[in-house]
């Protein structure tokens, strides 16, 4: 009920929206200043004062060649454990690079089945040299961690009867002689004598390992379990990849800031054509005042920046001229009656913007609950193409209401006093007085 | 009478839609021949299903000169012609300093694509086992079709060395000599025509004739461009790969798709009544036209920002709506009847959709034209939305809504319309007679003009 009070309150004849015309222009100034500021600090700390995505930075890859181990069943169960690779990779003081993966492909099948996975170069403090620090330690550090994916390690370990029984998830046929030399080394590093001929295949299953050993290795089973995983002789490798280029090309970048210049002029042209030039001019500086605040938001809140930004961008771009317009139109035809009986400039974008206001509210919701759906439900990924667009949206509702009525109604004014000095000024006085 | 027809029309376009929702979700098979629905036919962009990669090497032996800007160009030209192929998704990045990587969405055999970039082609043309001009003199190959003989060829235009080099080649002592045009292709000439000269070519236009099929000349054409490359390239490896998201991603896009409609639909439908009912029952028909567009037009694969743009799309389909109903409802607060607003509605509301549309199509239009890959993609998709919502609204809309105000037109509070303080007893329907009056008088003289046009054409012909 209060709300709706305060809506009669916004639409009733006399009041006059636009007045306050500088906390109209304050609020994006502040916006844009927290974001200069929240960007100066981004820069200094950590490097950049924008987050930009791989699609733009490129970046390194690696490619796990896990040949016919990998399928499509167990695809997911390998991805999840080299995220966790990537996440928990730490130098050798134990302090986490801070790796993120950035995509995983499966590629291939059958004996050139792989997983392809990109990811962005990490800087540490001193370094001077990022590729020579990734190439030389992160990526070859990787590369050792993720080579636990191609070892099999037994199951189980028991001691039974004067034997090790191990339980391998696979048939350890091919790999009984390195089973044999790993038990070996670990006995002679323990004091535990192991002979030649100890190892053998289970008859029936071959998948379990017999090891003929002396009682005292029953206390060292933990320690043989580790000893006791084997590289996977067929499986492949990690293949610690090259340096791979940004997706979003420099050429691709500069030719959609080229068209959307392009576009904005012929957009001015259209308008100032159809409607005034003073309106076209308002309706850009809307335009650009949501870009603004769109880049102000995924700066402050550190929103990573990829080639759906971009995507991002081109939609509000669309969206935001479709609701000025709406307004301007209102404008245009209120000036036909309104202006016959003397009302300012200001008054007549007041009142359009007043006549419009329900509509403009409505679409925005009617908008908005589809992107936020997306938000709410989507994925991660998704969401950080989501977030900015709704910002992108609530900027151009408030730039459409409050920014471009209130830049068109000063310049018409402006131009009134130029051409008519002492009449507009008057006409002005007498219908606030008369208010 | 009218009821009756305005009710078998909106029954015909009930019916419709009801088969547009089927073609658009359930695959249908006839006999032998089946047909793919509109949302399975869209073609979907790698982070959603995933397609081939291709790694190209460079060959060994080349110069290194200037490598990093050569591989540059390399890759804009690979992707160019990736996009005029319409896969505007398709990536080309560069995997160290030797290699590019290519990846093209929604093809599932590998070899594919080497149809799509073929295999780059060393062009040369030799006059008497001298070579005259070869790939690096050709500024552009595209396939033609020669109206006086009838047959494809591959038309060349010559950069100013080679033209240099062709007109001193075709002079006049050389006459009736053969010049022969051979292709390289992995290492392997192969001669595709020598045609004898006849006269002088001065304006660095040469053609390769002698095409079987349009098809045959394209690939060529497009084995020239990629022969043109800045560096030789041999392909390393190819195969499938994943999507970059996966079947969950868009799963739960498309469910957020639906909910998000729902919601769309309750609001309209709580805010604007039976006009809300109308708009969201065009909205379902907008959706049904959108995936048949999606499906059928060029250039188009969906990514996830793509799906979330067209959700996106059908918020502002809804705009255009809401700006309509909002006019209506402000014309019956000032005293119209619900027909007579319901005109002047749609009639002061046409040009602000208009103006406001096409000033949208305008971006749209530039970023097509001048954007490159992903921009132009997405452009398509924007301009598909903004105009399929404008025809919604303006054509679509205002004809169901007619059709229902013929059912009834008196009722208040099923159209959610109030009274503005100064007409409270005003009747819903009190100028109706006026307007189906002046409707029937302006249907009178529109006949009437026909039959005298009719007329005046029959006097003429006596």
């Amino acid at each position: 009920m209060k709300l709706f009070n305060t809506f009669a309150k916004l639409t009733d004849k006399d009041f006059d929206i636009l007045k306050r015309r500088k906390t109209v222009f304050i609020i994006p100034a502040v916006i844009v200043a927290l974001a200069l500021v929240a960007g100066l600090i981004y820069g200094l700390t950590l490097g950049s004062p924008l987050n930009l995505g791989m699609d733009f930075t490129g970046g390194y890859s690696m490619n796990v060649k896990l040949s016919t181990k990998l399928t499509d069943e167990n695809y997911d169960g390998y991805v999840s454990r080299i995220e966790d690779i990537f996440k928990n990779l730490a130098d050798d003081d134990g302090e986490n690079y801070g790796l993120k993966v950035a995509s995983v492909q499966h590629q291939g099948a059958g004996e050139s089945a792989s997983i392809y996975v990109r990811y962005q170069e990490v800087k540490a403090p001193g370094v001077t040299d990022v590729q020579t620090y990734m190439e030389s330690e992160v990526n070859v550090k990787l590369a050792e961690k993720l080579n636990v994916l191609f070892r099999i390690s037994p199951l189980s370990v028991t001691f039974n009867n004067g034997a090790v029984r191990a339980e391998y998830p696979e048939s350890m046929k091919e790999l009984l002689t390195e089973i044999g030399q790993k038990a070996r080394s670990f006995g002679d590093e323990n004091g535990i004598e192991i002979k030649d001929d100890a190892v053998t295949l289970d008859a029936n299953n071959n998948r379990i390992v017999y090891i003929t050993a002396p009682a005292a290795i029953a206390d060292k089973l933990s320690g043989l379990t580790d000893a006791l995983s084997v590289y996977d002789g067929y499986s492949g490798q990690a293949i610690q990849g090259d340096v791979v280029s940004a997706t979003v090309s420099g050429e691709l970048l500069t030719n959609a800031i080229l068209a959307v210049a392009l576009a904005i002029v012929l957009m001015l042209v259209y308008i100032a054509f159809r409607f005034e030039v003073s309106s076209g001019v308002a309706a850009i500086l809307a335009l650009l005042h949501d870009v603004i605040v769109m880049f102000s938001f995924v700066t402050i809140f550190r929103i990573e920046i990829n080639a759906t930004f971009i995507a991002a961008l081109i939609t509000i771009l669309g969206y935001s001229i479709n609701n000025t317009i709406i307004i301007f139109d209102r404008i245009r035809e209120n000036m036909k009656t309104l202006t016959r009986k003397g009302a300012p400039p200001s008054v007549i974008a007041s009142t359009s913007v007043k006549e419009t206001l329900l509509r403009s509210i409505n679409t925005t919701v009617t908008t908005l609950i589809t992107i936020a759906m997306v938000a709410i439900i989507g994925v991660p990924s998704i969401r950080v193409f989501a977030l900015p667009i709704i910002i992108g949206l609530l900027a151009g509702t408030y730039s459409s209401i409050f920014i471009s009525p209130s830049v068109w109604a000063i310049w018409k004014e402006r131009l009134q006093r130029r051409a008519n000095p002492v009449t507009s000024e008057k006409t002005a006085e007498k219908l606030t007085s008369a208010n | 009478m009218k009821k009756k027809s305005s009710i078998i029309k909106l029954s015909i376009i009930g019916l419709a839609t009801v088969i547009g929702l089927v073609l658009s979700f359930v695959p249908i098979s006839f006999g032998l021949t089946k047909f793919t629905s509109f949302a399975r036919a869209v073609k979907l962009g790698l982070d959603l299903k995933g397609g081939v990669y291709a790694v190209y090497e460079m060959d060994e032996g080349q110069s290194t000169a200037n490598l990093s800007s050569r591989m540059d160009g390399t890759r804009t030209r690979l992707q160019d012609l990736l996009v005029d192929k319409g896969y505007t998704e398709a990536t080309v990045v560069k995997d160290g300093t030797q290699r590019l990587r290519v990846e093209v969405p929604d093809v599932d055999e590998p070899g594919k694509i080497f149809d799509i970039i073929g295999k780059p082609a060393e062009l040369r043309f030799e006059l008497e086992g001298n070579t005259v001009i070869t790939g690096k003199n050709v500024l552009s190959a595209v396939a033609d079709y020669d109206t006086q003989q009838g047959e494809y060829v591959v038309s060349l235009s010559l950069d100013s060395d080679g033209t240099v080099k062709f007109r001193d080649a075709t002079k006049a002592e050389n006459k009736d000599k053969q010049i022969s045009i051979i292709i390289t292709v992995d290492g392997e000439d192969s001669t595709i025509s020598s045609p004898k000269i006849n006269d002088q070519i001065v304006n660095g236009k040469a053609v390769i004739t002698g095409m079987e099929s349009r098809e045959a000349a394209q690939n060529l054409a497009d084995q020239i461009t990629s022969g043109q490359f800045d560096v030789k390239l041999s392909l390393l490896e190819s195969s499938t790969v994943s999507p970059t998201l996966g079947a969950r991603a868009l799963m739960l896009s498309i469910i957020a798709g639906i909910v998000g409609l729902a919601l769309v639909i309750v609001f309209m439908c709580l805010v604007y009544k039976m006009f809300g009912a109308v708009a969201s029952f065009s909205l379902v028909i907008y959706t049904v036209l959108m995936l048949f567009f999606l499906a059928v037009i060029p250039g188009v694969q969906l990514t996830l920002p793509g799906i979330a743009g067209i959700l996106l799309s059908i918020g502002m389909a809804v705009d255009a709506n809401v700006i309509i109903y909002e006019r209506i409802k402000e014309e019956y607060r000032g005293g119209r009847s619900i027909l007579a607003s319901y005109y002047a509605g749609f009639k002061k509301a046409f040009w602000s959709i208009f103006d406001s549309n096409i000033t949208t199509v305008i971006a749209g239009a530039v970023l097509y034209f001048f954007g490159s890959g992903s921009v132009k993609g997405f452009a398509i998709t924007l301009l598909i939305g903004i105009v399929l919502s404008m025809f919604m609204a303006l054509v679509v809309t205002r004809s169901i809504i007619k059709y229902v105000l013929h059912i009834n037109s008196s009722s208040e509070k099923l159209y959610g319309l109030k009274r503005g303080k100064d007409f409270e007893n005003l009747g819903a329907d009190v100028t109706d007679a006026s307007i189906a009056e002046a409707d029937a008088a302006q249907k009178r003289n529109k006949d009437g003009k026909k039959d005298g046009a009719a007329g005046g054409l029959a006097n003429e012909t006596v």
